[in-house]
């Protein structure tokens, strides 16, 4: 029994010796200065955005800005809103509330301040442009009656679409 | 020691659950609230996965949520309320290790059933 209970000890005694050596030899290196230690804490927060999105698009309104609840990014990010529906061609297709009649309207964009052009390398199909703290697009889109267009059929006329949300 | 008598803030009113806040509106159009994100961690091979998906409380609208992973879907909701989200879901299949193009398809609903717009909120997956 003592023998058992002397390999017993033994073998405690080399599993902590190995043990406490790993830790040692894993410590990263700390400078210590009078007993006290320096070290640099870091963490990453996350960007985080809140955007609003229209629930129908009425042609009636004329034109949309995208506004958003939070916006917390990095200085150097952005959040895009897309339309796919306009990623070939500029125009949204809109129904009657017939069921049957439809009509087409090309989608427009402008800088929200400025009332310009928008020109710079936001992407053709963009809609709402965000940087860090904006509530309101940089963006406004809206829709532009086409001169060659028959005339539609006297009605209400709506169009679900597919917002693309992304940050980048 | 002195002992200073604390004072209760007059504008505290008595609390009987949550109010109804306004719905989010653009300019005065309803409106949907999407929270996005950048990116999203899984774990590796594993199907029951941690996230935050939900809808926001002061909508008005119904969403269903659909995950697409490198344009595969691997996981869908039913209806959800507003203020209600999932904080774990189960994929379809585990994914292994690797960065993928992913994105979450919200399709909202008003309480009749009419769909209204749709959002897609794209991000990197990584499963490490």
């Amino acid at each position: 029994m003592k023998k058992f209970i002397s390999v017993l000890m033994i073998l405690c005694m080399l599993v902590l010796l190995i043990t406490f050596g790993m830790v040692n030899v894993n410590a990263e290196t700390q400078y210590s200065y009078g007993g006290q230690t320096h070290s640099t804490l870091t963490y990453v927060e996350q960007s985080q955005y809140c955007v609003l999105i229209p629930e129908t698009i009425d042609m009636n309104i004329g034109s949309y800005t995208f506004e958003a609840d939070n916006m917390n990014l990095i200085d150097t990010e952005h959040v895009y809103v897309k339309l796919n529906e306009i990623s070939i061609e500029p125009f949204l297709t809109f129904t009657h509330t017939n069921g049957t009649d439809q009509t087409c309207r090309k989608v427009t964009r402008y800088d929200t301040v400025s009332n310009t052009n928008v020109t710079d390398n936001i992407p053709a199909d963009c809609v709402g442009y965000f940087s860090d703290g904006d509530t309101q697009s940089e963006v406004t889109f809206g829709l532009e009656w086409s001169q060659t267009d028959t005339q539609p059929k006297a009605g209400t006329y709506s169009s679900n679409v597919v917002f693309e949300i992304y940050l980048a | 020691m002195q002992i200073e008598q604390i004072t209760e803030d007059s504008q505290a009113v008595e609390w009987n659950g949550n109010q109804h806040l306004s719905q989010p509106t653009i300019g005065n159009s309803p409106a949907i609230a999407i929270n996005g994100f950048k990116e999203l961690t899984f774990a590796a091979n594993k199907i029951y996965q941690s996230v935050n998906f939900n809808n926001p409380a002061n909508n008005k609208c119904y969403f269903k949520m659909h995950l697409y992973v490198d344009g595969q879907k691997l996981w869908q909701s039913d209806y959800v309320a507003p203020g209600n989200g999932f904080y774990n879901i189960k994929l379809d299949k585990p994914l292994s290790q690797g960065r993928y193009n992913a994105y979450l398809l919200i399709k909202c609903f008003k309480s009749d059933n009419t769909e209204i717009n749709s959002a897609k909120v794209k991000f990197n997956l990584f499963v490490v």
